[in-house]
């Protein structure tokens, strides 16, 4: 089961970048949190996410303000 | 070294806190911090450490103070506005404390002056607001092997990050061509939690530069602590159970019963045109 921001998802991806491709996040400014690692955008095509377990994905707005 | 009367009077209520409170005090004061930018965040920043006992601080901004600045930018009063922000916050700062170095400039620095500033400087605290100058820090951070302290704010959202030579940079994170439509001109900014985001960067860092090298070698990595056997002492930082989030990314966030900074490690990007071991090699 996937869960993002807390909520269960009935989304399927097998990767990161497919997940991000279905929400339609925007190409820049976004972070990904999966089971509590920031991985950057250039890693979520080669991250796999599993049917098998639970994920706990949390998506933010990244901000550089001062 | 020692402290003078004067400063045992002044931080003697940091002088309480714990058998290594004076070797504390001292390595803070042999610290240098540059500091970049000098509104929201950067403000109380400065203010706290030099409160706190800072050896010398590099204070560098390029713009002068503005009406709409004034309420969450507590070094600058109504009659400033017009005035250059760094040297407004240097002389309020050394009312405030006469004992540190304070060593302003006042403009938009190039790589390499922004190099010799950064050298000299034990630890680099990014304050700025704009994705080019965070960028360019990030940058600098990594070839000079400097630590790096930054937040960054803009309307309800606020975040922090913590880097060194051993972790992710900034721009494993953010890509160089990203049109950041989210500052505080646009989006507005809640001014209490630009404080508070400042504040835990500044006691962040001051954790960082009172610890001796032994404590923070021997410091349990942070997120670890609760795997340490029950009633043994983790040596760093003072009176709490966790090591400095180098390598960790922060975001504020009120859930449940929590209140304050979520923080995630951050993979490095391999292939990072900053730091990517393709690049450089492994730093």
């Amino acid at each position: 089961m996937l869960y993002i921001n807390q909520q269960k998802s009935a989304l399927q991806a097998t990767t990161l970048a497919e997940l991000a491709e279905q929400l339609a996040l925007p190409a820049q400014g976004v972070a990904l949190v999966l089971d509590r690692q920031l991985l950057p955008r250039a890693l979520w095509a080669q991250t796999p996410l599993s049917t098998e377990q639970d994920h706990h994905i949390e998506i933010f707005q990244l901000v550089a303000g001062g | 070294m020692n402290l003078s009367d004067n400063e045992f009077i002044r931080y003697s209520r940091s002088l309480m806190l714990g058998d290594d409170a004076l070797e504390r005090q001292l390595r803070l004061r042999q610290a240098r911090v540059l500091v970049l930018g000098l509104g929201g965040l950067g403000c109380p920043v400065a203010s706290t450490l030099i409160s706190a006992g800072v050896g010398a601080l590099t204070l560098i901004d390029g713009d002068v103070v503005e009406l709409s600045n004034l309420p969450r930018q507590q070094l600058y009063q109504t009659n400033d506005v017009g005035k250059p922000k760094a040297k407004v916050a240097a002389a309020r700062l050394r009312q405030h404390n006469p004992h540190p170095q304070l060593q302003v400039l006042q403009c938009r620095l190039n790589d390499e002056a922004l190099r010799e500033a950064a050298e000299v400087c034990d630890v680099l605290v990014d304050c700025s607001d704009n994705l080019p100058t965070r960028l360019q820090l990030n940058r600098l951070a990594r070839e000079t092997g400097k630590p790096l302290f930054a937040g960054a704010v803009s309307g309800a959202s606020a975040q922090l990050y913590l880097l060194n030579r051993h972790s992710a940079c900034y721009q494993c994170l953010v890509d160089p061509d990203w049109q950041m439509l989210q500052n505080c001109r646009s989006m507005g900014v809640d001014p209490a939690l630009v404080t508070l985001t400042a504040q835990q960067l500044a006691w962040l860092l001051l954790q960082y530069l009172q610890a001796s090298a032994d404590q923070i070698a021997q410091a349990v990595p942070f997120g670890q602590a609760n795997q340490m056997p029950f009633g043994q002492a983790n040596p760093v930082p003072f009176g709490h159970d966790s090591s400095i989030p180098f390598g960790h990314y922060g975001r504020f966030a009120a859930t449940d019963y929590h209140i304050g900074f979520h923080w995630y490690p951050l993979q490095q990007n391999p292939d990072c045109a900053c730091c990517g071991t393709a690049q450089h090699g492994a730093f």
